[in-house]
């Protein structure tokens, strides 16, 4: 009984969350890395008429005609310029496919589920409703995104 | 009997594609009042810019234009456009991403089709001239 509770404590100490480590804003987010299939350079997508900011588009890839995700008016952040550093990230969640613009990726990093810390209370609920926490990835906050919270928005027109 | 065959269209951004049996004809005019001409079709002709209509930012500066007169039930719509590059025959196209075609405002894009190594939307022309004529009856 004692061994086992002492294994269980171990495994949470080494449970981790698997994440793509990007940034919006100047700001570190997490994308379930499960949900990742590929990461590439930003391109100019076609516009789609009647589209809204957060779905202004598609693109094809690899044949595969995707929506192209603009993350910046769903949470809030001011629309910037492109750079090169930008990425598409595609990402392939319940039944959806989709390309997340991001501003750039950094790595795939595994984060410590100890460090996972609830939002903090003054977040705009606006940004809150899509982000499922934060954890820290070498002391710096990350915000993780919650896809099935990011693909309900779309749906109900966020 | 319905055709496969598609249009593309060119406005000063953009091209779009478009299906040939949503057209009464193609016209190639020098001058919008040319629309208005009594006697040119049994029904009132509007002409609108397609560009401009779909994108604010897209603005034609070119004065001979090409009128796709759609037909609808009390008049005629023209909707204008820079050139008609390519009549494209049984071209496959596919339906937009269904999480796009959820969402949006207006039914106007109705798929996509790849064409030198772009893609291209498929436009419900018909759609997008009643759309014209609602913005037009509000302005009068």
């Amino acid at each position: 009984m004692f061994a086992s509770s002492s294994t269980e404590k171990d495994t949470a100490a080494l449970a981790t969350i698997d994440v793509l480590l990007l940034r919006l804003a100047g700001e570190l987010y997490g994308v379930p890395s499960a949900s990742v299939r590929e990461v590439v350079r930003y391109r100019a997508y076609t516009p789609v008429p009647g589209s809204p900011p957060s779905l202004p588009g598609i693109l094809s890839q690899r044949g595969v005609i995707l929506p192209v995700v603009e993350l910046r008016p769903l949470l809030g952040l001011a629309i910037a310029t492109v750079t090169r550093a930008d990425r598409l990230v595609i990402v392939a969640h319940q039944d959806i496919d989709m390309a997340l613009h991001v501003e750039s990726v950094l790595d795939l990093a595994a984060l410590p589920a100890e460090t996972h810390q609830p939002l903090p209370a003054a977040l705009d609920p606006a940004r809150a409703r899509f982000l499922r926490g934060i954890v820290h990835h070498e002391q710096n906050p990350v915000m993780l995104l919650d896809l099935d919270e990011l693909i309900a928005g779309l749906r109900a027109g966020a | 009997m319905a055709s496969n065959v598609l249009l593309i269209v060119r406005t000063a951004l953009c091209r779009y594609a478009v299906r040939h049996d949503d057209l009464f004809e193609v016209k190639l005019i020098t001058d919008a009042t040319e629309l208005r001409a009594s006697g040119l079709y049994n029904r009132p002709c509007i002409g609108v810019e397609l560009g401009s209509l779909l994108d604010p930012s897209d603005q034609s500066s070119l004065v001979r234009r090409r009128a796709l007169i759609v037909p609808l039930r009390r008049r005629y719509v023209a909707l204008l456009v820079d050139y008609v590059d390519t009549f494209l025959e049984q071209a496959a196209s596919v339906p937009l991403p269904a999480l796009l075609r959820e969402r949006l405002q207006q039914p106007w894009a109705i798929g996509a089709l790849a064409l030198d190594d772009d893609l291209i939307v498929k436009l419900d022309l018909r759609a997008v001239a009643r759309s014209a004529m609602i913005s037009y009856a509000g302005e009068g």
